[in-house]
């Protein structure tokens, strides 16, 4: 146990590294990145030279470069990620007020991908070279191929349009408007997911199958129920488990996307409209909190596996 | 008899077309016109794709434009067929360098092995870690590369995966007899890899350029679709659905006809390459 709380530890260092390497990257790309941000603040009309000295020195924009980032460091250890170019309000609460969007969204597509795929990969690697088998893997080729945004615009064409059945764009207002407006987003996003997903569960299911203590358990006379409860789900679990985090970490890129696809105002479109008008402190914090996100999911994940597989525990006291 | 039993089965198996073979020839079909276009799509449009005619804009089909015109009054049937050319040159320039940059250095981790191996596969696994279409977005955005850049970031970002199973083929080949056999002929190590290894693992490197293409495609599209590929104007697929998708009521096949190409397209190129991979597969068991 000792030696898992260590480890604990080493990996928790591990991720603070990757965030800060991570953030200074990104802020060399910002530093480096053509036009000046006064300029794109005030536009042409209202850049007088004095107007851009003001906003210069009221962004800290003619300190070093080391300066700079110190002084980004030192807002993140206070969990302040800055003022907004374009706003002026705070990047840390421009993302929270979105994460009710982004949350549900980002939540409902890895559901969706989750039940869509590993559920079809069971049973496709159950039936494995038979005819429901390869037409469950057309479509996945089709769902894995297809871009967010595309078969996000034709729900919109034949869901939304066509037979009216779903509001064209919005997030909407309240509880279950807000679901309403969700419904296309989440499995636009889900689809994807679920495409990844239910290719590697196959894979890991039809090698589980494949397994001397499978047949021994069918040979005993356990019902396939029961098989694939007790022995072949186990197996395969640990690989089922990895996939899940890749989808989780992919459902982020994912929601940008479609956020943008159904003019839905989440983190994802934040980011992007950010970008669009040269916001950087924005970018620059929608990027950390992602980068954050994104190793703690891996953490989780690689804790999860020790939970599952205890073997994996002690190959990582190990090392 | 039993012989003539054999015989029949094989005839039978040899002539009966599966609905799988029947999916694969259209798959091909696609393909092979997807590519006609991206080099002639401009030539055989009926019109300039970038002619702008105020006068008849968010038409739907009409003579004279039998897909109807953009907002701009650009006809969408030329944009469509010229929109082929970045649609998938851009992919085909990235899945080319992604695999010829993962090969040389899978071989070299697979065979050479040691420090080599461990520093190269140490800077993959980084990489790897990285969700490809949200760094491109940021680095892309922030720089305003356009088009060039997020053909360069996304080399970058698919070698890893590619690099792995190069690497992983390259190192099951080392140990094989044959290659002790040529060491001990005194051949050099880049002559070995070169005529020995490379060869033994095609089936692998043809297989990650299809994989490679169809991410490459949907990830460049989906920059230029998010306003940061292409330059504003081009006639291009991704650029197409984002520029007409407020046109769902007056000109649904504004954003529809670039949409499904760019679904046909990717779904053939991935049927494509699932079909060479079997072939191969095949080919191996039958040896």
């Amino acid at each position: 146990m000792n030696s898992l709380a260590l480890y604990l530890l080493r990996r928790l260092a591990a991720a603070v590294l990757v965030v800060l390497v991570v953030s200074f990257l990104i802020f060399c790309c910002l530093y480096l990145a053509p036009g000046s941000p006064e300029q794109a603040i005030l536009g042409p009309q209202q850049a007088t030279p004095e107007a851009l000295a003001t906003i210069r020195s009221d962004f800290g924009l003619d300190d070093s470069f080391v300066l700079q980032y110190w002084h980004f460091l030192d807002g993140l250890l206070h969990l302040d990620l800055g003022r907004s170019f374009q706003t002026g309000e705070s990047v840390g609460s421009g993302i929270t007020s979105r994460l009710g969007v982004t949350v549900p969204l980002a939540l409902g597509g890895f559901l969706v991908a989750c039940v869509l795929g590993i559920g079809g990969g069971i049973i496709a690697a159950q039936r494995r070279g038979r005819m429901s088998d390869r037409a469950l893997g057309t479509l996945g080729v089709v769902a894995a191929s297809t871009p967010a945004y595309a078969s996000g615009v034709l729900f919109l064409y034949v869901f939304g349009v066509a037979l009216g059945w779903f509001p064209v764009s919005g997030s909407g207002d309240g509880l279950s408007d807000r679901a309403f407006h969700l419904v296309l987003p989440i499995v636009t996003l889900g689809l994807v997911g679920a495409a990844s997903m239910f290719r590697r569960t196959r894979v890991a299911v039809v090698s589980a199958l494949e397994r001397d203590d499978v047949a021994f358990a069918r040979a005993r006379g356990l019902s396939s129920r029961e098989v694939l409860q007790k022995y072949v789900l186990r197996h395969a679990m640990v690989m089922i488990a990895t996939s899940a985090g890749v989808i989780l970490i992919f459902m982020l890129a994912g929601a940008a996307v479609v956020e943008s696809t159904f003019d839905l105002d989440g983190v994802g479109s934040y980011l992007l409209t950010s970008i669009n008008d040269k916001d950087l402190p924005s970018v620059q914090g929608i990027a950390v909190v992602t980068t954050a996100l994104v190793v703690l999911i891996n953490l989780a994940m690689d804790l999860l596996y020790a939970v599952i597989d205890p073997r994996i525990q002690r190959g990582a006291a190990a090392d | 008899m039993g012989t003539t039993t054999i015989g029949s089965v094989a005839t039978r198996r040899r002539f009966r077309v599966r609905p799988g073979q029947a999916l694969t020839a259209l798959a091909l079909a696609v393909v092979v016109a997807a590519l006609f276009l991206a080099v002639f799509g401009e030539v055989i449009a009926p019109d300039d794709p970038r002619r702008v005619d105020l006068n008849a804009g968010s038409l739907g089909p009409v003579s004279g434009h039998l897909l109807g015109t953009d907002q701009l009054g650009r006809d969408i049937l030329s944009r469509a067929l010229a929109g082929a050319r970045t649609a998938i040159f851009g992919p085909l320039i990235i899945a080319a360098s992604t695999v010829v940059i993962s090969t040389v250095l899978g071989l070299v981790a697979g065979y050479v092995g040691g420090w080599t191996d461990a520093t190269l596969s140490r800077v993959n696994d980084i990489v790897y870690a990285l969700p490809p279409l949200l760094v491109a977005i940021v680095v892309v955005g922030v720089l305003g590369g356009g088009f060039g850049l997020g053909i360069v970031i996304l080399v970058v970002l698919n070698i890893p995966a590619s690099f792995r199973s190069q690497r992983a083929a390259s190192l099951e080949q080392r140990g094989l007899p044959y290659i002790e056999a040529a060491r001990v002929l005194g051949l050099s190590r880049w002559r070995i890899m070169r005529i020995h290894v490379l060869p033994n693992i095609m089936p692998v490197v043809s297989s990650s350029f299809f994989i490679a293409f169809t991410y490459a495609f949907v990830d460049l599209s989906t920059l230029s679709f998010l306003g940061l590929g292409v330059a504003p104007g081009t006639p291009d697929w991704g650029r197409m659905v984002a520029e007409s998708r407020i046109l769902v009521f007056e000109n649904p096949w504004a954003a529809l006809a670039p949409l499904l190409l760019i679904v046909a397209t990717a779904v053939s190129a991935n049927l494509v390459g699932e079909a060479v991979d079997d072939r191969i597969a095949a080919k191996g068991r039958g040896r």
